[in-house]
């Protein structure tokens, strides 16, 4: 089977789209012509990440200002509060504040790739190569400020995968949506401690919706623990993938990594996110190819934090080194 | 747009010898003196107590940002943008001074970003485009591709307009520190972020040696992104303090938006007599570690910068009565969270006021205790 290729998560903001917004804001533009400029940002996505032969992507999340918002702000009993580092980078979010028992309505992000699903198919996109895109629970809740007695880290992820991601996942299955990313940089930088219950809402969303592929995508660092316990529930339910930041991992990583690929999918972040220094295919396919004849499920590669973090034009040149690495690595298996 | 203001900086016309004149006859109200005082010691300059300051930035009036436009469009001409600048200088300090401000900056309105500005005038540095740092801002992040050097004199010529606009006797613009020019840069040229973050504390060493030869006594150094990599601190910190070495006026080190408590293990080391901290975003949540100050000050940040609604008075005079629990007035400080340039100009300005009125307010109650002034520390 053929290495493929995925993006994920939030694509740079292009200025153009950002002045858009700024004058939406301040009055100047109105809502049917902001509409449009994101609907011209869309379709150059699409058409891009089509042109290159992505066989996975996000929407581009243009209209994302972070992980968290604009989902948050759908989130009963929670307050879009004041600007917090995202993790280690000079990048900050609106740190969600939560109150009181959580509610959510109605699928918000569902509804909003709808819009981005119609340019898909107009194109010539099936809606199963575009993905949903959430903040993960662990992610979710090691990000929350939770000043109400009602929950614990642990229950208030619970709670937050029950309301909002299967609600969101529900939304996303009626379109024709299959792949759902859920972000989880917080499982590749901290501790293990809470690795059980992950485990376990993320088995139980997986059997909820066997329709669905359930995608953790880990980043900003390698949890060693939290890959095996992926790989496990990967291996338990065949539609579990995971995402492993490859870039951050240690050397040795690549050694275990054959060990730990499960049957329901893994993405290898061979892309550096946050560094404009371009990979060199020398230096990466010695290592893939140690792992290359251990896998038997879906094996994508990718990049490991969302695009945002570059400028959109190394953006590009990294997608499209991607490509090039995934085509001559597919040709070299080809050949042996 | 960034490099536009800098190549128009360059033609700013200064008279050098009549800002010295201004600068000694300024000093010479003062009585001179050093005097030690546990680590920091005192500049002989005094300032009302608990001196109100600014971070750095100030929102640039609309004109100005117009101006710029129609410079990038080739529509006026350097000169014209040139003087848009001084003018919009002028403005600002005036408005922060109308707003009972003690220490103004010059607003960094030559200043498109904080990194970016620093980059696009030391030689190494090259630019890919714009990322962005939240909601809808953007900073052109700039890449490290070959050996970095100094080639002229970065923002003295900032300081030395701004101190002829100025009534103040102590008036201040920014530096961005190495620490945080390195970690908001892409490195593709140092083996490590260490060896590039050193080889730039060199550089902004030699600007602050240049500054305090121009007349500067107060310089205060940015660097918000000290502490989001705590297995990076101690070297970090050593860096820092380079940019220290054979200076001696008082420096200031700005941090915001992170662990407080880490950093609060590093003030003993750092060679700095302030630290200017965000706490009204945080709700005042960390104000614990104030304890840990020792005898250096606290900038105490008392409006949040990413917020439009304006603060009562009340709301600062009683965080800064809750700082005074930790800290004596006389090591206190009081200023914006953050640069304030990202608010629309109003209420900036409203920010500042509301600000210097709560400050007046705690003022009131330490004058009935005999306490009115403080004296600048280096």
């Amino acid at each position: 089977m053929p290495v493929m290729i995925m993006q994920h998560g939030i694509y740079p903001r292009p200025r153009g789209l950002a002045r858009a917004i700024s004058r939406f804001s301040s009055g100047k533009m109105s809502q049917e012509d902001l509409e449009r400029v994101y609907e011209r940002y869309t379709e150059r996505f699409f058409k891009l990440l089509k042109g290159l032969g992505y066989d996975r992507f996000s929407d581009g999340m243009f209209r994302w200002d972070d992980i968290f918002n604009p989902l948050i702000s759908g989130i009963g009993g929670v307050v879009v509060d004041g600007l917090r580092r995202f993790y280690d980078n000079n990048y900050f979010f609106r740190q969600p504040i939560v109150r009181g028992r959580i509610s959510y309505d109605e699928p918000k992000i569902s509804r909003m790739l709808v819009k981005s699903l119609s340019i898909a198919r107009n194109l010539g996109i099936e809606p199963n190569r575009v993905s949903l895109s959430l903040a993960g629970p662990y992610t979710m809740a090691t990000n929350a400020l939770i000043e109400t007695s009602d929950y614990n880290l642990e229950s208030f992820m619970r709670d937050y995968a029950e309301k909002v991601i299967y609600s969101e996942i529900e939304g996303s299955l009626k379109e024709g949506v299959v792949n759902i990313d859920l972000h989880e940089p917080s499982i590749a930088v901290m501790g293990n401690a809470k690795l059980n219950t992950v485990r376990e809402i993320y088995e139980e969303i997986a059997r909820n919706f066997p329709k669905a592929r359930i995608w953790a995508i880990m980043y900003f660092g390698y949890n060693r623990e939290g890959v095996r316990m992926f790989r496990e529930a990967s291996t338990r339910l065949g539609n579990i993938g995971y995402v492993v930041d490859m870039v951050e991992a240690p050397e040795s990583a690549w050694n275990e990594l054959g060990e730990l690929l499960g049957s329901g999918g893994i993405g290898i972040a061979i892309i550096n996110s946050r560094t404009t220094k371009m990979e060199r295919y020398r230096d990466i396919a010695p290592k893939m190819f140690k792992v290359l004849g251990r896998y038997e499920s879906d094996l994508y590669l990718t990049h490991n934090a969302s695009l945002e973090f570059l400028p959109e034009k190394i953006a590009v040149r990294k997608l499209r080194l991607l490509r090039r690495f995934a085509i001559k690595i597919n040709r070299k298996v080809q050949k042996s | 747009m960034g490099t536009g203001s800098w190549a128009m900086f360059g033609s700013l016309n200064i008279n050098i010898q009549e800002i010295n004149t201004y600068i000694i006859f300024k000093i010479s109200f003062v009585m001179w003196i050093t005097r030690r005082w546990g680590d920091t010691r005192e500049l002989g300059v005094e300032l009302p107590i608990l001196p109100t300051t600014v971070i750095g930035s100030y929102p640039r009036p609309r004109w100005l940002r117009h101006m710029i436009r129609l410079w990038s469009m080739g529509r006026v001409d350097d000169k014209a943008l040139d003087e848009a600048f001084r003018d919009s200088v002028r403005v600002v300090v005036r408005e922060q001074e109308e707003a009972g401000i003690d220490i103004p900056s010059d607003g960094e309105m030559w200043r498109d970003e904080m990194v970016e500005y620093f980059a696009e005038r030391i030689d190494g540095f090259r630019f890919y485009g714009p990322v962005r740092v939240w909601g809808n801002n953007y900073f052109n992040k700039p890449a490290v591709v070959s050996k970095l050097s100094y080639r002229e004199p970065i923002v003295v010529k900032e300081y030395m307009f701004l101190r002829s606009v100025s009534n103040r006797a102590v008036v201040k613009v920014t530096i961005t520190g190495p620490y945080t020019i390195a970690d908001w840069s892409f490195n593709e040229y140092y083996g490590s972020k260490e060896e590039l973050t050193f080889e730039l504390a060199k550089i902004i060493n030699r600007e602050i040696i240049e500054l305090e030869k121009a007349g500067a006594l107060f310089v205060p150094v940015d660097e918000p992104a000290l502490k989001t990599h705590p297995e990076e601190m101690d070297w970090a910190v050593d860096a820092i303090n380079q940019v220290t070495k054979g200076v001696g006026i008082k420096l200031g080190l700005h941090v915001c938006y992170s662990d407080y408590n880490l950093l609060s293990r590093y003030f003993d080391k750092l060679s700095f007599s302030q630290f200017a901290l965000e706490f009204a975003n945080r709700g005042y949540r960390d104000l614990g570690v104030l304890s840990k100050l020792g005898d250096r000050e606290i900038g105490l940040g008392v409006v949040d910068v990413h917020n439009r609604s304006i603060e009562d008075p009340q709301h600062v005079s009683k965080a800064i009565e809750k700082a005074m629990t930790y800290v004596e007035p006389e090591k206190i400080y009081v200023n914006p969270d953050c640069g304030l340039k990202l608010l629309p100009r109003e209420i900036a300005r409203k920010k500042l006021e509301v600000m210097v009125s709560g400050t007046k307010i705690v003022r009131k109650e330490l004058l009935s205790k005999g306490i009115e002034r403080t004296i600048l520390r280096g």
